[in-house]
């Protein structure tokens, strides 16, 4: 039966249609952020701040009450304040701000393959890196937009999207439409 | 060792409700064991709010409302039974609990009322069962509705503020369903986070409009539905934060958090507050010191305050509290009370008649006895939803005949 499901043509029609649900959503979070966390030694630990991250979201694994599992569809995972309490989550996690233990976060400039570079072209890198797709000129725009800068602008080290503005450029690509849905 | 409360109720107190779970109904706000949810659509001003403080766990009605005439509720409570000489505003049947004192002027001023005996049609023991079952208010069917959810769903608003949970994650099942509402912990969580005062070009928003705003999914429409409820909650962000006035606990600061939303009058006509902590299977205390009485001082105090910090809404606002369930009538060995069915109801506020109501039979003291339901608890709903609101009750409580209860003055 598994074979037919996978080969049926609405599970392939599914790719991308589907909303992820928090624990999805976290994990994939932590995944294409490439932060490492470590084994646990106390409450404030990373490995056990994600509960109350996935917790935040709308549910902790294993935690939904009922004996009929916790919803599979879009819908219930599709809320405003859901997409409120992902773009914290999101955010917070660019930053490296929270959690702030037992995790080890890269540095602004990790996240440029070379320096300087093009910010059209870093743009693309990182859509390639956390999105696995190359940008579109509407991602890109986005990027403008929240980083305050133009497609053509010469990104070195040091430059203020380095020091200063990298969570706002990293969450942009998280807070889109192809990182909220699987 | 004996579990103060049960693990199923251990288990559900950490249950991560949806978060918001539903598309464009109301925001949930959680603030530690207490959790606060409202709903609105941009929105007309509410004729009426509702706040529904559920207190979760299943508290034990008869410590707050005594039936002091009652042999049988003294001999079957021999270290936790509330003393008559200690009760409050006693008439010839029942009294209050000497802690439920700073409602005291609710009560005189005709504003407070109990209705006993009051429950599910059918004993449901599990915690997490009849909770569904109360919220959902709509035995047999198979669709995720809630009560609420179908009361907000009867006028033509669309808005998510029209319901409001405070709280964390999930809403609970009364709110959830086809009508958006917003869930958060505190008004100040209702926000996107980035969009700042460093964010000096408003380029967070922009951002996401340019990602989301083509964006025909059902993530799309709750992303505009974000944008438009974040707009429209302004004037709440606006009102003052009267949080000082109330105790210091996970209700006092729920409740708080509920007053601010309804005096930024944005239009959210029903609240929810989860507030947990009631299972008592032991160690329940006495009417002088314990579990039930800090819980009794804390509610009391903190329903007070939130009546107190009003404002020009006093007039519109109604709280309920409804538990899952009541406890046994018999202290059990660990002098705690067990599961059981027949419950308290406390309605306070906008269009309630003061007083004591429903109909309490005389208790049995067998080990399994309950307190019967005498009034399903449909029929005390039913009221409030017909007076303050003027909604179909048949809509909101689909196939179910309410029977008159009187706690609610006419409209």
């Amino acid at each position: 039966m598994l074979r037919a499901l996978v080969a049926s043509t609405a599970f392939t029609g599914s790719v991308g249609a589907k909303v992820r649900d928090p624990g999805e959503d976290l994990v994939a979070t932590y995944r294409a952020l490439g932060v490492r966390i470590t084994r646990p030694t106390a409450d404030r630990d990373a490995a056990n701040a994600l509960l109350w991250q996935v917790d935040g979201l709308g549910t902790k694994p294993f935690d939904w009450p009922r004996p009929d599992g916790q919803p599979v569809d879009n819908r219930s995972w599709a809320s405003p304040s859901r997409l409120l309490a992902s773009m914290d989550v999101h955010l917070s996690l660019c930053g490296g701000w929270w959690p702030d233990e037992g995790i080890n976060y890269h540095r602004p400039a990790w996240w440029l393959p070379k320096s300087p570079i093009r910010f059209d072209l870093l743009v693309d890198h990182l859509s390639q890196v956390i999105l696995h797709r190359h940008s579109t000129s509407q991602l890109l725009e986005a990027c403008c937009l929240a980083v305050n800068l133009g497609p053509h602008e010469r990104i070195t080290r040091d430059h203020p999207l380095v020091r200063w503005d990298m969570p706002r450029l990293l969450t942009t690509f998280l807070d889109s439409p192809a990182f909220l849905t699987r | 060792m004996t579990e103060p409360c049960c693990p199923e109720f251990a288990r559900l107190s950490r249950r991560g409700l949806f978060s918001g779970a539903v598309a464009l109904a109301g925001a949930t706000t959680v603030i530690g064991s207490a959790a606060i949810t409202t709903s609105t659509a941009a929105l007309s001003p509410a004729p009426a709010v509702l706040v529904v403080l559920s207190l979760r766990g299943a508290a034990d009605g008869l410590s707050l409302v005594v039936p002091h005439d009652d042999p049988v509720y003294y001999s079957s409570r021999p270290g936790i039974a509330v003393s008559a000489t200690a009760l409050l505003r006693p008439d010839a049947k029942f009294g209050l609990h000497p802690e439920l004192a700073p409602l005291l002027p609710l009560w005189d001023a005709g504003r407070l009322a109990a209705v006993h005996a009051t429950g599910l049609p059918a004993p449901n023991r599990s915690h997490f069962s009849a909770m569904e079952e109360v919220e959902d208010a709509d035995p047999g069917s198979d669709v995720r509705t809630g009560w609420l959810n179908r009361l907000i769903g009867t006028d033509t608003e669309t808005s998510p503020l029209q319901g409001f949970n405070v709280g964390g994650g999930v809403v609970p099942t009364s709110l959830y369903g086809p009508q958006g509402v917003m869930s958060a912990s505190d008004v100040g969580s209702v926000r996107i986070s980035g969009d700042d005062k460093w964010d000096t070009t408003k380029g967070r928003r922009s951002s996401l409009h340019r990602l989301w705003d083509d964006d025909r999914t059902t993530l799309g429409t709750a992303m505009r539905s974000m944008f438009s409820a974040l707009d429209d909650f302004a004037p709440v962000r606006g009102a003052a934060d009267n949080g000082g006035a109330y105790p210091r606990t996970d209700v006092g600061r729920a409740l708080s958090e509920v007053a601010r939303v309804i005096r930024g009058d944005v239009g959210v006509r029903v609240i929810t507050v989860d507030q947990g902590d009631w299972d008592m299977h032991a160690d329940l205390g006495t009417a002088e010191r314990g579990w039930l009485r800090d819980n009794t001082r804390d509610l009391a105090a903190a329903i007070a305050a939130f009546f107190g910090d009003l404002g020009d809404q006093t007039d519109k606002v109604t709280l309920v509290t409804i538990s899952e369930f009541g406890r046994r009538v018999v202290e059990n060995d660990s002098g705690g009370l067990d599961h059981g069915y027949g419950n308290v109801m406390f309605l306070a506020g906008a269009g309630v008649r003061g007083g004591y109501h429903g109909t309490m039979p005389p208790l049995t003291g067998d080990l399994d006895s309950d307190v019967p339901v005498t009034t399903d608890y449909r029929s005390v709903l039913a009221e409030v939803v017909s007076k303050r609101f003027g909604a179909s009750t048949a809509a909101v409580f689909p196939r179910f005949t309410p029977e008159p209860v009187g706690v609610m003055t006419s409209a």
